[in-house]
């Protein structure tokens, strides 16, 4: 295990280097002109060189690369263009706001979909099952920002139980309103997920329970929750946990919507921008930080695959 | 069966959501009563007021990009004069007299004494004169009409020279935001970018991008009020970024904020039926947003660059009162002239020159040779896209003209520089001071030098008017200038206004001292002691 | 001799035949998924033949008649630039069917082969698919799609494509954990001994007992696919204006939800049935495809 580990974070430092060289490239192709961003528009011909030469743009792509991968290890990723501000300095204020929405709302969803997934299957054909995978079907079609809009004019507007702008932390302003702030934007970002594993685990179990083995342990008497919980579980759980892998992987920048309705200064927020407004900084450094976060969140998935399911062997041995 | 309750929970979805949209008459608006009943005695101090606005501050710092940073640094930094919107008069603020020398074209401004700025630098001609040059520095001379030459005369007293002469020169200045020269030469550009140290009633305390602005209480503010004490009476002040206007609206009504502009006109409707009212001054400058369309005429052989067509189209081919309606609803209006009046000179019967007639356009386009229409670009900022698509509608049914609309991030986006032919839909020009505007946006040297081309015949008459020696000859020129820009020439056009709608607490008031060009005075703002957190 | 040959392809193609009609026995042996496809078929119908079916102009705007209540001339009102909303709504059942749709497809079938051969080959075959998907998924999946329709362009095709690519990953490695939990069970390796090829044995064998999740996760794409559409043109990006989609009518009436919610609600309705169906649908064909259920195990 400890050198399949190993063998991983090597690996994954080809996949980040990788991705880091294409995004270098596929950035140059945008088509803004970095020394209007940062100069602003009045330029005589002697600034517009001036400031050409500064950001190094006069030398080739691979060069300019390499110094950029060079300031990255020691953690410059130089200056926004848009907030003319530090970048890592920038991003570093709102990930733990972005990661502390994501990461609750992991564990929210998780839990529950898998729950009401194994009661929709238990319980296939029944009218629970029918309400439930109802629910689900129609909650993973809302867009985020229509709930969000929803419960903003519901709890917001109408019954004025809850804030409707605004993040702050617990020391700020106490854990009562810390939580009340909460609850909104956790709600929007968690019903697509319970929705989504609730259908996926669902299925796999209903998968699992028609399988051999499961009717050979009922036939030597096992007592039927027994049965359910580890050889049903066991099997079901591969592509929940793939699709959880997915998830995390996807915790950086899924909270765009929320983060525009309910005014929460996040990551999200700031990719789109970046993109919209061709500030290549920031992108790269975007890139290269939820790059790392993917790869660790597929490790681990990888390594839970082999926990769950001994079958699967980590070196995935060729066919022979 | 599924299916079946399937169609029932949608229905009983749909009746759930249309239930929020109507509106729910009971909540009335909390609040004290109106602002007359004022109780003597008790005390005005403390307090966080909070702003809203739609979008996030780019840039603070005035001298480098200069288009609306004042909405976001007033509490921080200071004009030079205020501007009375009643009287249209200047009043003085950091600056406390002036002289006008209309022969030798200069202005000499004595410097208020005692004023110090947020980091404890003083506020002398020497500071004011760095901001001017500053301003020179990043390629925004226009603001300040590019002065040949500023000398501080003494400690307090600034002597600015005009390369014109011009009978507007009074005006010249008087909305330049000063800020503090020391805290640039400690901290550099950047730095000042994202913070504004002014003399303010307020500093600046947090930026935090997309966010919020918050400022805390300035205790060494200059100003004092009526009765000695000192200003400004609220402990903090903050302006909250919020994108969404539903969003807007339901803070409002959870005294969350306390003021917010409301540009969306179905947003507003509901503002009223919950009983709220605009507190936006009709008549002043801020009454109402102005929109206007930019024609790029530059490139050859786009059927821009046809004076005739460019006619065609903007002043009889589209219907301007439809996308006024479409942008703004029934309370937006068609305009071509500046929105007020202060007896500058435009020509009012500017308006008779456009009439929309589908059937004379065609005849028009056909004579430049485009009779089956053509391919062009419609660009706009985000606000723009209602306008935008109305407008695409109209020509492609009318000309057969296939208009793609391109959506640009922001106003200085370098591709409207000329590169891009087609129509640009941006700001238009509330006050009449169109003299400055045809000086600094509508000229050669102006800010959209780029994408227009000016015939001769206007270069030298806007020569001539800015050499006008008497008031009448000035007018004079103005109304032919302003004819021959937007008819003739047909280079722009205002398209319509859409009142302003803001929304005020009832609990927030002002002591009604003069008030500042955007309608706002922080420092004389004060809340009701029940709203005091 | 040649009666035998004969006989022998004969008995072949009965053989064929009688699987398929078993397979559409199960298959439509429920009326839920009988009614699912007619439903389908409508929606199918609808957007290939809207021209007909209305007289409207989807993109030609009335401004007098905007927020207009249904009428018997407009049945389900008009939008705020006073367009027959539901001529809209059939004009967007054909762009979104094929962005979501044809996303769906392009994204599924080359990350289910892929996924597939990372699985069963294992090896260097395995790292590379394994470790190009991981930083194709790596980069946030708006910031591709801003930045690739910023660079292309955004047709309908274009934004098929476009909205496609960040989602083979899932595919793969959806598939690629299927499939190696399978590798290694007795059929397959039944299969192997019997001398088959490695494509035969990834096709018959593996892929239908792998297949389920991957149906599940197709039709929740369709769905994901077309908010994601919708997200991008909130953005200010997306399809162009003013083409007609289900995602960009759900993200222009965002900003009336609280006046004139049906602009948005309507819009979404259709999204979620078409989401079900697929949904329905996606369940018939993985029951049907599960041998027990056919009865030959």
């Amino acid at each position: 295990m400890g050198k399949y580990i190993i063998k991983r974070i090597l690996q994954m430092l080809v996949v980040v280097i990788l991705v880091a060289v294409v995004t270098f490239f596929l950035t140059d192709m945008l088509p803004s002109d970095p020394v209007y961003l940062i100069g602003g528009d009045e330029l005589t011909t002697e600034e517009y060189d001036y400031i050409y030469h500064q950001l190094g743009l006069d030398k080739p792509l691979a060069e300019r690369f390499v110094i950029w991968a060079r300031n990255a290890l020691h953690g410059d990723f130089g200056r926004s263009y848009t907030y003319h501000k530090d970048v890592w300095e920038l991003i570093s204020a709102r990930i733990p706001v972005t990661l502390y929405l994501s990461i609750l709302s992991l564990i929210i969803s998780v839990p529950l979909g898998v729950l009401f997934g194994m009661i929709t299957a238990l319980k296939r054909g029944t009218k629970t099952d029918s309400i439930i995978t109802l629910l689900a079907n129609v909650c993973s079609c809302l867009p985020q920002f229509w709930i969000g809009i929803c419960l903003l004019v519901v709890f917001g507007l109408k019954l004025r139980l809850l804030p409707s702008v605004g993040f702050h932390w617990p020391g700020e302003v106490g854990i009562v309103q810390h939580i009340k702030e909460l609850i909104m934007p956790l709600i929007c970002l968690s019903l697509g997920g319970v929705a989504s594993f609730t259908r996926q685990t669902r299925s796999s179990m209903l998968e699992v329970i028609r399988q051999d083995f499961v009717r050979t342990a009922h036939s030597k008497g096992i007592k039927e929750r027994f049965v359910t919980f580890r050889h049903i579980m066991r099997n079901g759980l591969i592509p929940i946990i793939t699709i959880l892998g997915n998830r995390l992987a996807y915790m950086i920048g899924g909270s765009m919507f929320v983060e525009n309705v309910f005014s929460i200064p996040g990551m999200g927020t700031l990719m789109v921008k970046s993109v919209s407004c061709s500030d290549i900084p920031t992108i790269q450094a975007l890139v290269l930080l939820t790059t790392m976060v993917s790869c660790m969140a597929y490790l681990l998935t990888d390594i839970l695959y082999v926990i769950v399911d001994p079958r699967i062997s980590l070196t995935s041995d060729s066919k022979k | 069966m599924k299916r079946f309750l399937a169609v029932l929970l949608a229905l009983a979805m749909v009746f759930a959501l249309a239930a929020c949209g109507a509106p729910n008459n009971n909540a009335a608006p909390n609040g004290g009563n109106n602002n007359n009943a004022a109780p003597e005695k008790e005390s005005k101090y403390g307090g966080t007021f909070v702003a809203a606005v739609a979008t996030s501050p780019g840039c603070l710092f005035y001298p480098y990009q200069y288009a609306s940073v004042s909405t976001y640094v007033y509490p921080a930094v200071e004009t030079l004069r205020l501007r009375n919107p009643q009287t249209g008069k200047y009043e003085p603020n950091l600056c406390e007299s002036w002289e006008t020398d209309l022969e030798n074209h200069t202005l000499t401004m004595k410097i208020r004494k005692g004023v110090k700025f947020h980091d404890g630098s003083d506020l002398n001609a020497e500071v004011v004169k760095w901001n001017f040059e500053k301003i020179m520095e990043y390629g925004n001379g226009s603001v300040i009409q590019s002065p040949t030459n500023i000398e501080v005369l003494d400690e307090y007293t600034l002597k600015v020279t005009f390369p014109n002469f011009d009978l507007n020169q009074e005006s010249f200045t008087y909305s330049v935001l000063i800020y503090s020269k020391k805290a640039f030469e400690e901290h550099g550009l950047d730095w000042c970018i994202n913070n504004c140290v002014g003399t303010g009633p307020f500093v600046l305390k947090e930026n935090v991008p997309d966010s919020h602005l918050l400022f805390e209480r300035f205790d060494n503010y200059w100003k004092k009020d009526a009765e000695g004490n000192q200003l400004p009476y609220l402990d903090a002040y903050k302006i909250q970024v919020i994108p969404d206007a539903s969003a807007q609206m339901t803070a409002f009504s959870n005294n969350e904020i306390h003021r917010f502009p409301c540009s969306d006109m179905q947003i507003s409707e509901s503002m009223y039926k919950l009983g709220y009212k605009n507190k936006a001054q009709i008549g002043e400058a801020n009454s109402a947003i102005v929109y206007g369309v930019y024609v790029n005429n530059t490139k050859e052989g786009d059927p821009w660059s046809n004076p005739l067509v460019r006619q065609a189209l903007l002043l009889h081919g589209i219907d301007w009162k439809a996308v006024a309606f479409v942008a703004g609803g029934n309370t937006a209006f068609e305009i071509m002239t500046p929105l007020i009046e202060t007896g500058d000179g435009y020509d009012a019967s500017l308006m008779d020159a456009s009439k929309y007639d589908v059937a004379k356009a065609k005849e028009m386009l056909k004579e430049a040779g485009y009779e089956n229409g053509f391919k062009t670009k419609i660009l706009k900022l985000d606000y723009g896209t209602k306008a935008a698509t109305e407008i695409q509608s109209q020509l492609k049914t009318n000309f057969n003209i296939d208009a793609e609309i391109v959506n640009l991030v922001n106003g200085d986006d370098r591709r409207f520089d000329g590169v891009n032919e087609g129509i640009y839909l941006n700001y238009g020009y509330t006050t009449a001071d169109f003299a400055r505007h045809l000086r600094n946006m509508f000229s050669p040297t102006g800010t959209y030098k780029n994408v227009h081309k000016y015939s001769d015949e206007y270069v030298t008459m806007l020569q001539q008017m800015k050499d006008a020696k008497t008031i009448e000859e000035k007018c004079d020129l103005i109304k032919k200038l302003s004819y021959k820009l937007m008819v003739e020439e047909c280079l722009f056009r205002q398209m319509y206004a859409v009142p302003n709608n803001i929304f005020i607490q009832d609990y927030v008031h002002e002591s009604g001292l003069e008030r500042s060009v955007d309608g706002i005075t922080p420092e004389t703002t004060w809340l009701d002691a029940a709203y005091r957190k | 001799m040649n009666n035998t040959s004969v006989s022998n392809t004969y008995d072949k193609k009965l053989a064929r035949r009688e699987r398929v009609r078993k397979f559409l026995r199960t298959m439509f042996g429920r009326k839920v998924v009988i009614a699912a496809a007619v439903m389908l078929f409508i929606f199918i119908f609808i957007a290939v033949f809207a021209s007909v079916l209305t007289p409207y102009d989807p993109n030609i705007t009335s401004p007098y008649q905007a927020f207009e209540a249904p009428s018997s001339a407009h049945w389900l009102g008009c939008d705020e630039f006073g367009r027959d909303v539901l001529t809209r709504l059939f004009y967007g059942a054909r762009v979104s069917l094929i962005v979501g749709v044809l996303a769906v497809i392009i994204a599924c079938v080359i990350g289910v082969f892929l996924g597939l051969c990372a699985a069963y080959f294992g090896g260097v075959v395995d790292v590379i698919i394994m470790r190009c998907s991981e930083a194709l998924m790596s980069i946030p999946r708006i910031m591709v799609s801003i930045a690739l329709i910023v660079i292309i362009g955004s047709s309908i095709t274009d934004l098929a494509i476009i909205l496609a690519i960040p989602t083979i990953p899932g595919y793969i490695r959806m598939i690629r954990g299927q499939a190696l939990s399978l590798k290694n069970s007795d059929y397959v390796k039944a299969a192997e001994m019997q001398g088959a090829n490695s494509l035969y044995v990834m096709l018959t064998q593996i892929l239908p007992n792998a297949i389920s999740p991957i149906i599940v996760m197709m039709t929740q794409q369709v769905g994901t696919t077309i908010l994601m559409e919708s997200g991008l043109s909130y953005v200010g990006i997306g399809i162009k204006i003013p083409i007609a989609s289900w995602g960009t009518m759900i993200s222009n009436g965002k900003n009336y939800l609280i006046t004139q919610p049906m602009l948005a609600i309507i819009p979404g309705i259709c999204v979620a049935l078409l989401v079900i169906c697929l949904n329905v649908l996606g369940d018939g064909v993985r029951d049907a495809m599960d041998p027990r259920l056919r009865g030959e195990a």
